[in-house]
């Protein structure tokens, strides 16, 4: 099996808080997922696969919304001397029910924060995405294509109206293959994402080659059950975790996911007992989760596939 | 030269120490300050708290650690911390080396004891003053209940006393009745400024489940959910004690700063604005600064508590 790859120093890139503008902001059509696109000045970095930034739309605070907010950064491109993050959003809280409702101006971002996925193997990549955690595989498949690398894109969703692959994000993927499916099967293939791998040969094929990879965000279910398929494998599994997060830098100590017991060691120096998402993360072996004591995973279970 | 005559003077004096602005950055909301390194102007500031360190290392408590409430946020981080050993050695030297503003430690114990020998290790640290934790809520142990205890507060900030010249700063619960004999003891044991507000205890319910947001079921409340009840802390006590008040509570803008200056605070400290925002605390500084300017205030200090009720001419 390949050694798991997990940075020794949580390494902070560069990251900066700037002002920013909606220059889309509008629903996907079919779908309750959102597609916005925020210029910032070049000065903000470029994101790497799997980074992310935090967001805070204009009169966040007038709405009593103090915290800033993590997305992953789904796609990124110049335009007009402004740097572009494609973000995809759902409304699920009061966040994000006011981004829906915000003009153009007086967006604020702290970006890049975070650490992204690995890009470096051999064989082919597997991505799986399930609902809006499709987001960060987006810049990943561009990037590892960019590589040489074959990648397959598994697009999972419970229906049509919560799908969003790289095309609907816009992504001039050239070389990917992509692969879908919903539970209801109103879109691609009915079933469970993970299903794929099992009942297309290809899929299986990419999973047994030499030197595969996997990459996951979604539900901590659907990452649990990745995990668990990549250690039976031996192949490694890399996933985007989420917590509750209040500041992005490391800082406040809220969006811990817990360790496992006897797992692979945290740098030193590190809280033996808890990941730090956002600064370890969101992107870690998936060994280094302790899925079964983790609350969303627990919460988001029916989601791992059955075996 | 008119420039000159037109400065404010908005050092602040709290014991021996002389802090160069109103604004400092609340325990916990800066780590050890080196998280930003240079990119902010930290110079502007009078001071960065340091996040509370305890003897051993703390994992902190299990999760959720924090929920978004309306205005506000509730922690429940249980003081996760490095432990004195890698604060002392590695991050006040690093701190002090590269942060140009005053470094301020602040300490947890479970005892009076653990405070007393936390002290002794930090003496020969680089750092300008303490802040004594004697209010974290999120804590089994040596929490704010465990310091609401005015004997126990007295007794134990004459024992830190006694071990050293640099400032002490206790920092006080809100979540105890008579939040001014707790202040008065501190005083009465010889601390040089209280500090107040730390959070308010409170919770948040995930129906659905019926099961508590945060791991540890409760959390302590921060924001400007809590701005009212800590202006009206922080104004009872600058009336019942003589030593300074370092007052917080929601401070997002220099409006807020100001507003805790005139009800009784010496300075005060940004603390949940800076997850949002890590420049806010430089805001609020550039902000009092400029209204100090605006209103021809010459001295900061000459503000401090001129709150009054309004009353017809």
């Amino acid at each position: 099996m390949t050694p798991v790859r997990f940075a020794p120093e949580a390494v902070r890139t560069p990251f900066v808080e700037a002002p920013a503008e909606a220059i889309a902001n509008a629903p996907l059509p079919g779908t309750r997922l959102w597609w916005l696109a925020l210029a910032v000045p070049t000065s903000v970095p470029a994101p790497a696969p799997g980074q992310f930034a935090m967001i805070t739309p204009p009169g966040a605070l007038t709405a009593g919304l103090v915290l800033a907010r993590p997305f992953s950064i789904a796609r990124t491109w110049e335009e007009g001397g402004r740097r572009i993050f494609g973000i995809l959003y759902t409304r699920v809280g009061r966040g994000t029910d006011l981004m829906t409702r915000s003009p153009r101006e007086g967006w604020a971002v702290l970006a890049p924060l975070g650490r992204g996925f690995p890009l470096e193997g051999k064989g082919p990549a597997i991505l799986v995405g399930g609902g809006r955690g499709t987001a960060p595989l987006v810049m990943l498949a561009e990037q590892l294509e960019a590589r040489g690398r074959t990648v397959h894109f598994l697009v999972g969703a419970r229906s049509r109206a919560d799908f969003a692959g790289p095309a609907e994000m816009g992504a001039p993927l050239i070389r990917t293959r992509v692969w879908e499916a919903t539970d209801d099967g109103s879109r691609g293939r009915r079933g469970r994402v993970l299903d794929l791998l099992a009942e297309e040969p290809e899929l299986g094929a990419a999973l047994t080659a030499n030197g595969t990879t996997l990459h996951a965000c979604g539900p901590h279910g659907l990452l649990a059950a990745v995990g668990n398929l990549g250690a039976a494998g031996g192949v490694p599994a890399y996933t985007s975790i989420e917590a509750h997060m209040a500041c992005g830098t490391g800082i406040c100590r809220s969006c811990v996911v817990p360790r496992p017991a006897g797992g692979p060691k945290p740098r030193p120096g590190a809280n033996p007992d808890y990941l730090i998402a956002c600064l370890e993360g969101p992107v870690v072996p998936a060994e280094c989760v302790e899925w079964a004591r983790d609350r969303e995973a627990v919460a988001s279970g029916s989601l791992v596939a059955e075996s | 030269m008119i420039a000159a005559a037109t400065m404010p003077d908005l050092t602040v004096r709290i014991g021996s120490l002389t802090l160069a602005g109103p604004v400092l950055v609340a325990s916990g909301t800066y780590g050890y300050g080196d998280e930003f390194g240079d990119r902010y102007a930290l110079a502007t500031l009078g001071g960065i708290v340091t996040k509370t360190v305890t003897l051993k290392p703390r994992a902190g408590n299990p999760p959720h650690r924090m929920v978004e409430t309306p205005s506000g946020m509730l922690n429940s981080i249980g003081l996760e911390n490095v432990g004195l050993k890698v604060f002392r050695e590695k991050k006040l030297p690093k701190l002090a080396a590269e942060v140009p503003t005053a470094i301020i430690a602040s300490i947890g114990g479970e005892t009076p004891g653990e405070l007393v020998r936390l002290m002794r290790a930090l003496e020969s640290a680089p750092c300008a003053a303490y802040e004594i934790n004697f209010s974290c809520p999120n804590v089994a142990k040596g929490g704010a209940r465990f310091w609401a205890d005015t004997r126990r507060l007295e007794s134990t900030t004459k024992k830190l006393r006694a071990l050293t010249a640099r400032p002490l700063i206790a920092k006080l619960t809100p979540n105890a009745t008579d939040p001014s004999a707790l202040a008065r003891a501190c005083e009465a044991g010889g601390a040089d400024a209280v500090s107040l507000v730390n959070t308010f205890v409170g919770t948040a319910i995930d129906l659905a489940t019926r099961t508590f947001v945060l791991g540890r079921a409760t959390g302590g409340l921060s924001g400007p959910a809590i701005k009212p009840l800590a202006l009206a802390q922080v104004h009872e006590v600058s009336g019942a004690v003589a030593i300074p008040v370092v007052g917080m509570g929601g401070i997002v803008t220099a409006t807020d700063a100001l507003e805790f200056i005139v009800a009784g605070a010496s300075c005060v400290q940004v603390g949940t604005a800076n997850f949002a925002r890590p420049d806010a605390p430089m805001r609020v500084a550039a902000g009092v600064a400029a209204w100090c300017r605006a209103q021809g205030v010459t001295r900061l200090s000459d503000l401090v508590r001129t709150v009054t009720t309004w009353s017809p001419a």
